[in-house]
């Protein structure tokens, strides 16, 4: 299998090269670009709402009465509160990893024999942002939010703890709880930054 | 006497300080262009719309430390810097800026130097400005460099001719090299010589892109194979000068040879008052800069084969045929 | 005013070929040369010979010129640093054609008063003179150049084609 070589005759003929139609096509598509309104963010200044799928900073949801079955069913072995994080450390996150070591989840058995999560740290210098851990979640308790900024002036600082964890789900639940879980937050909004789809 | 060197001191004054501020706020110019035909905003931090990013990056760039690369030749790296420079400069010489007017009972000429052959300094300058690059790239002992300035001294030895030829049908339609001469006879006809010379223009548009290095001829600098060519191994403002010189100087001095040439010089409808020819002639040297702006962030960059085919196998033959056909013209009809 | 401009830029020039020869750095020695050419320009400026002024700058400081920088600036740098020596022998080459150009010079001053000759010409249209006298009273001369000139050309195109 050779190369194709394509002429250019096979684009231009000789009136529209003499005319330079080709740039002239270039040229109106930047001069229209140049009359529109630009499409940049300012970011610092302006935030996008990245979508509610994003997969941004992740999350704990809390226990707050949504809970799934499979978290009822078992609901007797564990020892919670209202309001803390709905982990039954199953270590399920951890074995979906492709980095499992960026999780340090450790659990005790209570006197009365119920199960008490302790710790649940994640490191996430090391996180990918895949989101397995979060699928593999068999309660529904470990989300992924749409928090983006994660920058911080101390590496210790990003590992997140169980608190942060559940702040991050209070907060994603407050905000965008009530919100469809689509791709992107309107097709208003992805209109105006690439363009309307057209189906046929 | 003493009146006329005084005369001729602030003629070089003014249009020093207006070229260079004018050089200065192009680069403004050019990224808040660059910025909205990429549908961005371009500079808008600095200052109201980002006026003042020229100043921000000049204190930038004059506070920079500024190295000499290792086994450089000192006097030539600092040499080509005014040979890159100064023919940019000496452009703006022969540049007629507006008709001439009499004050204090003593006729000034709004232009430095009207010499008769004022169209072969013009070209002579253009030209002589690719010592800047070449002794660039050689003196600062880096291949990407040298391979930059290479290719720029290919492109104008091309295009130089094709420029020279392009412009001889002006000449011959105007009868004269001096500047002044081509405005006054456009006037006189009352038309502009686009009209005659359409094909000249393309011609000599062209080979403005192409020696002041701008897309899609910028070769030289070719972002994305040379870094950014010539001037990679200069440092802090004396990286900004070449840029200064080729992109912003260049453009400016030979967007007003061909408003002079094509486009009537000064003349146009006296809507403006006494300074009427002086912004008809800005006016349409800002188009014809705008325009590069726009062809610049339009286009792709040629390859370095296909700039020197294009010039000797299509543009050449293209200029002569227009020289001898408008020689035919002129004689038939003069 | 005239002479001191005359001077500065004779100086220049006398300058600038004194040291095109004797740099070691052929880079250096055209940069010389280049000087040079632009105050031979800026004499005939000088002199208000315009048009050769202007030719004297597209044609050497430009289009020759930057053939031999283009040349010159691909030899290594090593090449450059080998050469230590004297070019004597090519000098004693050079010697009798130095020798007969100072001797005609000489015959030239005794022969004709140079102070007769005018120093500026004040003609203002040098390019209609040019021309006329060029497509006149030099016509013949001018065209077996401009023929010697195609030839040179097609010549340079055969040498440079690529081979089929």
């Amino acid at each position: 299998m050779g190369i194709k070589k394509i002429n250019r005759k096979a684009y231009l003929n000789l009136v529209e090269t003499v005319l330079f139609l080709d740039f002239i096509k270039g040229l109106s598509v930047t001069i229209r670009n140049m009359i529109k309104k630009p499409i940049t963010t300012q970011y610092p200044k302006e935030k996008l709402t990245p979508p509610k799928r994003f997969r941004g900073a992740h999350g704990h949801f809390v226990w707050d009465g949504t809970e799934p079955d499979s978290l009822k069913a078992i609901e007797k072995f564990m020892s919670y509160e209202k309001g803390k994080s709905r982990c039954v450390a199953c270590y399920m996150c951890q074995t979906a990893c492709p980095m499992p070591s960026l999780f340090r989840i450790e659990a005790v058995q209570l006197p009365d024999g119920r199960k008490k999560v302790v710790r649940f740290d994640m490191n996430l210098l090391n996180c990918l942002f895949c989101g397995l851990c979060v699928d593999a979640c068999p309660v529904g308790c470990l989300t992924m939010t749409d928090i983006f900024e994660l920058a911080n002036y101390s590496r210790r600082d990003e590992v997140l703890n169980m608190e942060r964890l559940e702040i991050h789900g209070k907060d994603f639940t407050a905000r965008r709880g009530e919100e469809p879980d689509r791709i992107w937050p309107d097709d208003k909004e992805r209109e105006r930054l690439w363009g309307k789809i057209e189906w046929s | 006497m003493i009146i006329d060197v005084i005369i001729a001191l602030g003629k070089i004054a003014v249009v020093l300080l207006v070229g260079l501020g004018l050089g200065a706020y192009l680069t403004w110019v050019e990224r808040k262009v660059a910025g909205h035909i990429q549908a961005r905003m371009g500079p808008s931090v600095v200052g109201p719309f980002g006026l003042f990013q020229p100043i921000a990056d000049g204190v930038k760039l004059l506070t920079k430390e500024s190295i000499i690369p290792r086994g450089a030749d000192v006097p030539v790296y600092y040499l080509a810097l005014i040979l890159a420079l100064v023919p940019s400069l000496l452009i703006f010489s022969v540049i007629p800026f507006g008709p001439s007017f009499t004050i204090f009972g003593k006729e000034i000429k709004p232009i430095i130097s009207d010499v008769n052959i004022g169209l072969l300094i013009v070209f002579a300058m253009g030209s002589i400005a690719v010592y800047g690059t070449i002794f660039a790239g050689w003196a600062s002992n880096s291949k990407y460099a040298f391979i930059g300035s290479l290719r720029k001294a290919a492109v104008i030895v091309s295009y130089e001719v094709v420029l020279g030829f392009a412009v001889l049908g002006v000449i011959l339609i105007a009868g004269s090299l001096s500047t002044v001469e081509i405005v006054n006879s456009q006037i006189e006809k009352g038309i502009w010589y686009i009209v005659y010379q359409p094909v000249a223009f393309i011609l000599y548009l062209f080979c403005m892109l192409a020696e002041s290095g701008r897309v899609p001829f910028d070769i030289q600098e070719a972002e994305a194979e040379l870094v950014t060519g010539y001037n990679v191994e200069y440092g802090g403002m004396r990286f900004g000068l070449f840029p200064l010189a080729e992109w912003y100087l260049n453009v400016v001095g030979l967007s007003a040879i061909a408003v002079v040439l094509f486009f009537g010089g000064w003349s146009g409808p006296n809507i403006f008052g006494p300074l009427s020819p002086y912004i008809w002639f800005l006016v349409k040297t800002f188009a014809l800069v705008f325009f590069t702006l726009w062809l610049h962030w339009t286009l792709p960059r040629f390859q370095a084969k296909d700039i020197t085919d294009i010039a000797w196998k299509i543009l050449l033959p293209i200029a002569l045929l227009n020289v001898v056909v408008t020689a035919f013209v002129v004689y038939l009809f003069s | 005013m005239e002479l001191i401009v005359f001077i500065f830029l004779s100086v220049w020039l006398v300058l600038s070929v004194v040291g095109a020869i004797i740099v070691k750095n052929p880079v250096h020695s055209i940069l010389f040369f280049l000087s040079s050419v632009l105050a031979t320009a800026g004499v005939f400026f000088s002199l208000g010979a315009e048009l050769i002024a202007g030719l004297q700058l597209i044609i050497y400081a430009v289009a020759i010129v930057v053939f031999y920088v283009l040349v010159i600036t691909t030899i290594p740098w090593e090449k450059i640093k080998k050469f230590e020596g004297i070019y004597l022998g090519e000098f004693l080459v050079g010697l009798p054609f130095i020798i007969i150009s100072v001797i005609f010079i000489a015959l030239l001053i005794n022969k004709y008063d140079i102070s007769s000759i005018p120093v500026k010409v004040e003609i203002t249209d040098n390019v209609t003179r040019v021309g006329k006298t060029l497509f006149t009273y030099y016509l013949f001369p001018f065209e077996v150049a401009s023929v010697i000139l195609l030839i040179a050309m097609i010549g340079a195109i055969l040498l440079g084609r690529k081979e089929e």
